[in-house]
């Protein structure tokens, strides 16, 4: 197609549905963490503070003579939590979370969450159990029925903080999902290190790197079912529970995710008494991966129309000047649309072209809504990228 | 969106909204996390100290430390983490364990160990002073203890900031492990039969089962 552009009336349909959907969703909104007038900055950083003072005492001890053993585990983790957060980055396509929101989010789930919350209440949990139910009981349930309760509500505490920081920002349904993933990224990242760190002592320290090594690799294989996973659907619940400007409350789904996110985390903790440590611990874990990613792609699929409908609103005045037409649009949002659009590409390299144009088409949402809808150089550079991979596509076809 | 909101934060409270010059708008989720923290670690925790151990061991008794060590802990004394033998409840049936009684805490670490007792003794004291406890360090030579299942382990005792104690090592069938006890001098020594006792009971249980 061959655009002819023209500016959109500033009093139109197309601009005052831009306005709103700018308005509602936040998109293009920054994200300002020092804030000295909110309650939640303070509470962040105070409770972070807790949790480094907390690690380092917890570390402080051993760090010199595992200093081997260390190194190595934080390598290892954090290049694999570093791949993770590649993928969530990927995934993070419609409003694209600001990096300082992010790095808020990972921070919280690798330090407060882990050494602030966790570590105290988890020791205290582990306590109680065996008094009243038992050793038998606790070493098949415990860790079952203490991280799904502890954990999440620490990994989710850091969420409703940021929720307190940029309320603007943390509103939909996606946001739960997504910065939710990365505060259980931190945590998980986080916690795999302190296993291997541990490990460093087992056999009576005499194979520290050994230990380190093998303890790493073991957490690292399991980690496609982690921490990301369960804080992802419960906070993508919490909001769906608190309900935002964006997202209407719908409590029943809230309660229900919060609760399967808490669930899938005691599968995976527990897979070792619910199988009764035979052959059927791999089927309950097997199982609940299957069941937990399941869930996650159902979240992420209702999630999307909210978003989608903000693309469409931020792009109407693109729409109505003919930059972009609503069937190009759809290409990008609509699944069903993108597959046609795919499927009448004739060849390889016009496929590419038209995955290109596509996320060109995402980039120029992203700048509209960072521009506030004005007419910027990066908006006119993002509407030159569509013209030009638009022309692209035409060529391959 | 216009850059007015952009910039709300740099911007003064809004009056109705100001206490103390914060903004009471963020303060249900201020709360909210100091509520969840003040339960995590404060609460909880004390509900812990609160209740008492009450899982005293019964004539008979006997823990678990791997698939073939077993001991006999003192009957009457509780048992605060480890396996009984025979009762099969969970998926896990053997590991270290820790009994308390008369003010004493007695603690058996078994893992995998390819030494001597003597080198096990070492490298206990060796990782233990340069990480968790830095004042430990044990007295004079050890001594050798053997058990009437003809195991030959060494003893020493220790000090150390965080208390006085007996420390014994023995590696059978390639499980190291590290026995601990201790407590307040004076009660450790009232206890000392019923830690000689228990060290004694240490077995493998591999011949037997043979």
């Amino acid at each position: 197609m061959s655009a002819v552009a023209t500016a959109p009336d500033a009093g139109s349909d197309a601009v005052r549905r831009q306005r709103e959907a700018l308005e509602v969703s936040g998109w293009g909104e920054r994200f300002v963490f020092f804030q000295p007038h909110n309650l939640c900055f303070w509470v962040y950083v105070a409770l972070t503070g807790i949790g480094v003072f907390q690690a380092w005492s917890y570390f402080d001890p051993e760090i010199g003579f595992y200093a081997g053993g260390f190194a190595i585990a934080a390598v290892l983790c954090g290049l694999c939590g570093a791949a993770w957060f590649l993928w969530f980055r990927h995934i993070d396509r419609w409003e694209r979370q600001p990096g300082g929101l992010v790095v808020a989010g990972l921070i919280w789930g690798a330090i407060p969450a882990t050494f602030g919350f966790a570590m105290t209440v988890n020791t205290a949990m582990l306590g109680i159990y065996p008094k009243l139910f038992g050793q038998d009981w606790t070493a098949d349930w415990a860790a079952g029925a203490t991280a799904p309760f502890t954990e999440e509500s620490a990994k989710l505490c850091g969420f409703i903080l940021l929720m307190g920081l940029a309320p603007r920002l943390v509103r939909t349904a996606n946001d739960g999902l997504v910065i939710g993933a990365f505060i259980g990224l931190g945590f998980a990242a986080f916690e795999d290190f302190l296993y291997a760190a541990n490990s460093t002592g087992t056999a009576f320290g005499t194979d520290p790197i050994g230990n380190a090594v093998h303890m790493s690799a073991t957490r690292i294989a399991v980690s496609f079912v982690s921490h990301p996973l369960f804080s992802a659907l419960v906070c993508c619940g919490a909001i769906y529970l608190l309900g935002t400007a964006a997202q209407p409350r719908r409590v029943g789904r809230g309660i229900a995710l919060i609760l399967a996110g808490m669930f899938f985390h005691f599968t995976w903790d527990d897979a070792v008494g619910l199988g009764q440590g035979g052959a059927a611990v791999f089927l309950v874990m097997v199982l609940s991966t299957i069941l937990g990613f399941t869930v996650l792609a159902i979240a992420f699929r209702a999630a999307g129309p909210r978003e989608h409908q903000f693309v469409r609103d931020i792009l109407a005045p693109e729409v109505e000047a003919g930059t972009l037409t609503a069937e190009e649009v759809d290409g990008v949002l609509d699944k069903k649309a993108r597959k046609q659009f795919k499927k009448s590409a004739p060849n390889h390299k016009a496929k590419r072209a038209c995955k290109h144009l596509r996320r060109a088409i995402l980039d120029l949402t992203h700048d509209v809504a960072d521009a506030g809808g004005a007419d910027t150089d990066h908006v006119q550079h993002a509407r030159a990228e569509v013209a030009r991979l638009r022309a692209v596509a035409a060529t391959a076809g | 969106m216009s850059i007015t909101t952009k910039d709300r934060d740099d911007r003064r409270v809004p009056v109705e909204h100001r206490l103390l010059g914060l903004d009471k708008r963020s303060f249900p989720y201020a709360f909210f996390v100091l509520g969840v923290f003040l339960l995590a670690t404060v609460v909880i925790p004390r509900i812990n100290d609160a209740i008492d151990w009450d899982d005293p061991v019964q004539a008979g008794d006997q823990l678990a430390l791997s698939d073939t060590v077993v001991f006999t802990p003192t009957t009457g004394w509780d048992v605060e983490s480890g396996y009984r033998v025979g009762e099969g409840g969970s998926a896990v049936t053997s590991g270290s364990a820790v009994v308390a009684g008369d003010g004493v805490i007695f603690q058996v670490e078994a893992d995998t160990f390819d030494g001597t007792p003597a080198e096990l003794l070492d490298q206990i004291e060796k990782v233990t002073s340069a990480t968790d406890d830095p004042t430990f360090k044990v007295d004079g030579d050890p001594a050798t203890v053997t058990t009437p299942a003809g195991d030959v382990g060494v003893i020493q005792t220790y000090s150390s900031v965080n208390g006085d104690g007996v420390i014994a090592a023995f590696v059978i069938d390639g499980t190291g492990l590290k026995v601990t006890a201790y407590g307040p001098p004076a009660q450790l020594r009232a206890a000392s039969p019923e830690i000689d006792d228990m060290i004694a009971s240490i077995r493998s249980t591999k011949e037997s089962a043979a």
